[in-house]
């Protein structure tokens, strides 16, 4: 008898559990559904307030004005040019270090002295004004490399990341090698990245994702709207209306078909479609993902 | 090997911690680091003087400290409730989609959100169908601090939970058979066998947090807030922001962040010796 009324709870408890869930699922889906029905929605519907989860006048003119902008396609330009060229050398950079760092302190002298001088950044700086006066006298205000440069070249949650996986390839694997002769670059290169492409594949992806959503300095270092990459892009356009006097007869033609909110929707969705694409990679690397984003052992 | 991360570090990471002095001076571009007057205190004593400077000081802590709590205890309820769904595929598809707005930009969330929470919005509909005036979310001081806590843990719970749910799964499973053999309950068994069990990770990762009750979210605030409500949503980095880079302020903004990291530093430096001493944590 109480095993039945235990199952029954349990049951239940299931089901409202269940639910709650799929509530909490879908107020975070929501948004970002919204926004895509707003983006292939027209403009009398969004007037009058008749879009809810559902397009109403279905219409692809906002992304068809996305695809002729072109500084919207500058900007998505920009900002992919930024992700392979960042994510090149920030790798260059941290594999390079954490080979070196993943030896013990008996081979590799003054091991944790370096260690240290590489870890204080992550919780004392000089701020954002004096970095902004050294990239102002190194020349790098307006210039593009700033994109690169800017965000932080090497990250050494990272690189202990890395290290830590370094630490983990078979003595006797890396022994062998020194036997035949191998040297340090050699043995990086034929045995360490080999063993460890797991961990190299999560570091570039969240390189990718960070680099991709990365907009801030963008905003600080660039005044020339040229070199804008995608997302500092967005965030002149969020609190401004659209602008009307730059365009050509065609375009104004198409835009009075279109609501501003409609264009700034499909300009969202379009940004975050490479986040999306790259999401279900991302996933597989979620456990890794965390110690790179939040240093924990 | 090392020598590329130790130059990247030394000039982008070393090298403006010594343009720190321009805190102690009167600086001016054309002087220079060398050239420019020393002035002592001065730009300390005109910020302890600022009126404007105790609400900022108070916006950032409140901002902060919230957020903290709320991102300490959703992540854990929600990983409670995920840990009990024995429905395979749907704890997967709640996470996959719970997970997701982590990796959207600042940019794109405060895209989204400005659109839905402003006055002809969809969360401002929903409101008028329960006869509710619409509510400017982001353009009254009233509720813009709440609108940033909402957002950030909108848009981090689902990703803080993973760390309790690898906790959760850490439990011995002969503990809670014995429990329910015993007799007890569902949230008996959660109370008394989950929660000492991931009681180690909670309190981690509660003493890690605490160093960071200055870092309200400046992405976060810099996209969302607009003068209407810088009285509520105004905070030390966006001053800092502004001063500095909008108004070449340099030596009052240098100022204001070396408060900022100053106290961010002691924070972490007492924070990681109590981990470490008490639960034996290190990171590397």
């Amino acid at each position: 008898m109480i095993n039945m009324n235990r199952r029954k709870t349990a049951k239940l408890f299931q089901i409202i559990n269940s639910f709650a869930l799929v509530f909490i699922a879908a107020l975070c889906f929501l948004p970002l559904w919204h926004i895509v029905s707003l983006s292939l929605s027209d403009k009398s519907a969004i007037a009058a307030n008749q879009v809810t989860l559902l397009p109403v006048g279905f219409q692809l003119s906002s992304y068809i004005h996305i695809m002729g902008d072109a500084s919207f396609m500058r900007a998505f330009l920009v900002s992919t040019g930024r992700v392979v060229v960042g994510t090149f050398l920030s790798m260059l950079v941290l594999i390079l270090a954490a080979y070196p760092l993943s030896m013990e302190k008996e081979k590799f002298f003054g091991r944790d002295v370096i260690m240290w001088i590489l870890y204080i950044p992550t919780f004392f700086g000089g701020g954002l004004i004096p970095s902004y006066l050294l990239m102002s006298s190194l020349g790098l205000i307006n210039n593009p490399w700033v994109l690169v440069i800017g965000s932080g070249l090497f990250s050494i949650t990272g690189a202990i990341l890395l290290m830590n996986f370094f630490r983990n390839v078979p003595k006797s694997i890396s022994e062998a090698a020194a036997i035949d002769g191998a040297g340090h670059f050699q043995m990086l290169v034929r045995i360490f990245i080999p063993l460890s492409k797991a961990c190299i594949s999560t570091l570039v992806l969240f390189a990718v994702v960070g680099t991709w959503n990365e907009w801030f300095s963008g905003t600080i270092f660039l005044n020339d709207r040229k070199w804008y990459p995608l997302q500092t892009y967005l965030y002149g356009k969020l609190n401004t209306q659209i602008d009307f006097v730059n365009m050509t007869k065609e375009e104004l033609e198409r835009v009075s078909q279109l609501s501003d909110r409609s264009l700034r929707a499909a300009q969202i969705i379009v940004s975050t479609i490479p986040i999306l694409i790259l999401y279900p990679f991302v996933q597989k690397h979620f456990v890794g993902g965390i110690i790179v984003g939040s240093v924990k052992e | 090997m090392l020598l590329p991360a130790f130059i990247v570090t030394f000039i982008f990471m070393y090298v403006p911690m010594y343009g720190i002095i321009i805190a102690f001076q009167d600086f001016n571009p054309a002087l220079g680091f060398s050239g420019s007057p020393w002035v002592g205190l001065k730009w300390f004593k005109f910020i302890f003087n600022t009126p404007d400077f105790k609400n900022i000081f108070w916006n950032t802590f409140i901002i902060a400290t919230s957020k903290m709590i709320f991102l300490q205890v959703v992540p854990i309820l929600f990983a409670l409730m995920l840990n009990e769904v024995m429905n395979r595929p749907l704890k997967r598809i709640v996470q996959t989609i719970t997970y997701l707005p982590h990796f959207l930009s600042w940019v794109i969330i405060g895209g989204i959100f400005i659109d839905i929470l402003s006055t002809k919005g969809i969360i401002n509909q929903f409101l008028g169908v329960f006869g509710i005036d619409p509510i400017f979310f982001l353009g009254s001081n009233k509720y813009f601090q709440g609108t940033m806590v909402v957002t950030e843990v909108w848009r981090e719970f689902g990703w803080a939970s993973i760390l309790y749910l690898a906790a959760i799964a850490g439990v011995n499973t002969d503990l809670y058979e014995a429990a329910y053999l015993e007799g007890a309950g569902r949230f008996r068994r959660m109370w008394h066998v989950t929660m000492p069990g991931i009681i180690t990770t909670v309190i981690l990762l509660l003493i890690l947090n605490l160093s960071g009750v200055l870092n309200a979210g400046f992405e976060q605030i810099l996209v969302f807030y607009n003068s209407a409500v810088f009285e509520t949503g105004d905070i030390l980095d966006t001053f800092v922001f502004r001063m500095g880079i909008q108004q070449a302020q340099f030596s009052l903004a240098t100022a204001v962040g070396l408060f900022k990291s100053v106290i961010g530093l002691v924070l972490v430096i007492i924070t990681r010796g109590v981990a470490h001493k008490t639960l034996g944590y290190r990171v590397f």
